[in-house]
């Protein structure tokens, strides 16, 4: 990297970095697809990737500190109370989320088919009219 | 009778920086004693502004005025511009290249690249033209018109509206760090980038905040792909705000600790000077117009992974000394903006085409 501060060269003084996140996978893949049906096929494999609710406990920031520590208790045990709502609910949400992805990944599969079907015959009508 | 010296515009909204140069030079004519007017399609006329500018449709030019159209799509006022039989003087504001709207928008990007094709032809048939930095100079010489004459962009030497008091309170939160980038969604920005770093710096300060602040309608596919990007990141805090009127523009500049800029294509880079104006510490990839907008002032890196760019918002957010420096550096370059001689580099910039002076 190079750094400019004020006009000035700092790129050595930039401090400690950390850990770099994994993005392999990731919506980066949608990144400057070779077109919108490109993009589409990516999308459509995200949303089947991403179609149900994530359940794990969430990395919540702690306050340093007694209360920081009540509070993060206090946090944890609320979750915990809720999860019995949370899975009903969500289990729900999961299977609508399911339907949807699959009903749409089936719509698109049968548009590219049209699609092709068409492109198809419009190529032999034009082999046909370039004949006569 | 002075000649008529008016503006065609693509769209007239409140905040625009195209809309504010072309209301500070119509400004200017008028004191100069120049009938001049905005002209925009009614349609591109943000609700605020209606009534402070006149429809495309009552445009007629003669051949002694002048008319200016800035530029940087094509439009209907392009083409009421092009037919005009008065002289005239484009105003170049950059097109963005096409390749960065592919795959999100292919008739965008098909526009874009028609737009850049005869935007030359379009030049050679005026009477001068103008761009707003050396950037975009360069980049129209890179199009095949080499003659363009650089006017940088005019930015209201005060802040415009103050603060939305209903926003500050309900986003104010005095323990998070607030970071904040503000342009409409686009491919060219980078956001991604900005997302990837933002990720990494919450392991350096869990108390933080992102917001993204600016129209997600200009490539609604690049902006389903930053959600997607930012729940995969795991990063909470992201905060995409959408448009923001002046006064909500105001309140985020007033909540940020830091500007934040990952732009890879900018004609200038107006939104890193209303930073500025806030005594907000800007942080900008050193990329198109960039480098003229700071002035030398504010903070640039190139060629940085997320991780170096976490570093770098953090030592900016954290060291004081550091900070107050920027910042001071950034003071300086608003003082040279605020003393900008506009009406003289006006009148020798029309000396020629109009009587000069008042």
């Amino acid at each position: 990297m190079k750094l400019t501060v004020n006009g000035a060269d700092c790129t050595a003084d930039l401090g400690t970095t950390p850990a770099q996140p994994d993005v392999a996978d990731s919506a980066r893949r949608l990144q400057q697809p070779a077109d919108e049906a490109a993009y589409l096929d990516e999308l459509i494999r995200q949303l089947q990737q991403r179609n149900v609710v994530n359940l794990e406990p969430f990395h919540a920031p702690r306050r340093p500190g007694g209360l920081g520590s009540l509070l993060a208790k206090v946090r944890t045990k609320l979750w915990r109370l809720l999860r019995y709502q949370h899975e009903h609910v969500t289990a729900q949400q999961n299977d609508i989320n399911q339907l949807l992805a699959a009903a749409l990944e089936f719509e698109h599969r049968a548009h590219q088919c049209d699609v092709a079907e068409l492109t198809k015959r419009i190529e032999e009508l034009e082999r046909k009219l370039a004949a006569q | 009778m002075k000649p008529r010296l008016d503006q065609l515009l693509a769209g007239y909204a409140e905040g625009d920086a195209i809309s504010q140069q072309a209301v500070m030079m119509r400004d200017i004519f008028r004191r100069w004693g120049h009938p001049s007017d905005i002209f925009t399609e009614p349609a591109r006329v943000s609700p605020a502004l209606r009534g402070d500018s006149r429809p495309l449709a009552e445009f007629s030019g003669g051949a002694a005025d002048l008319v200016f159209h800035h530029y940087g799509l094509a439009s209907s006022a392009a083409e009421a511009f092009a037919a005009s039989a008065a002289r005239k003087i484009l105003v170049y504001h950059n097109i963005t290249p096409p390749e960065f709207f592919r795959g999100y928008d292919d008739v965008l990007a098909a526009g874009l690249a028609t737009a850049r094709a005869q935007v030359a032809d379009l030049a050679r048939s005026c009477t001068a033209v103008w761009a707003v930095s050396q950037f975009d100079a360069t980049d129209l010489a890179g199009l095949g018109f080499e003659q363009a004459r650089v006017f940088p962009l005019l930015i209201p030497a005060q802040a415009g509206a103050a603060p939305d008091p209903a926003l500050l309170a309900r986003l104010a939160a005095p323990a998070l760090t607030t970071l904040l980038f503000v342009g409409r969604l686009a491919p060219n920005k980078r956001i991604e980038d900005l997302l990837e770093a933002y990720a990494c710096y919450r392991r350096l300060n869990p108390y933080s905040r992102l917001f993204i602040v600016g129209s997600e309608r200009s490539c609604p596919r690049y902006s389903l792909m930053l959600r997607l990007l930012a729940r995969d990141l795991g990063a909470a805090n992201v905060c995409f705000e959408g448009f923001a009127t002046p006064a909500g523009l105001a309140a985020y500049y007033e909540l940020a600790d830091v500007f934040v800029s990952c732009s890879a294509h900018e004609g200038y880079g107006a939104p890193l000077v209303e930073a500025m104006r806030h005594g907000v510490p800007v942080i900008a990839r050193d990329a198109g117009g960039t480098r003229e907008a700071l002035g030398g002032a504010g903070v640039m890196f190139a060629d940085a992974q997320p991780v170096e760019l976490a570093a770098l918002l953090y030592r900016i957010s954290h060291d004081f000394t550091l900070r107050k420096t920027v910042l001071a550096a950034q003071q300086y370059r608003l003082e040279t903006l605020a003393t900008r001689p506009v009406e003289a580099e006006l009148s020798a910039l029309l000396t020629g085409f109009v009587p000069p002076g008042p």
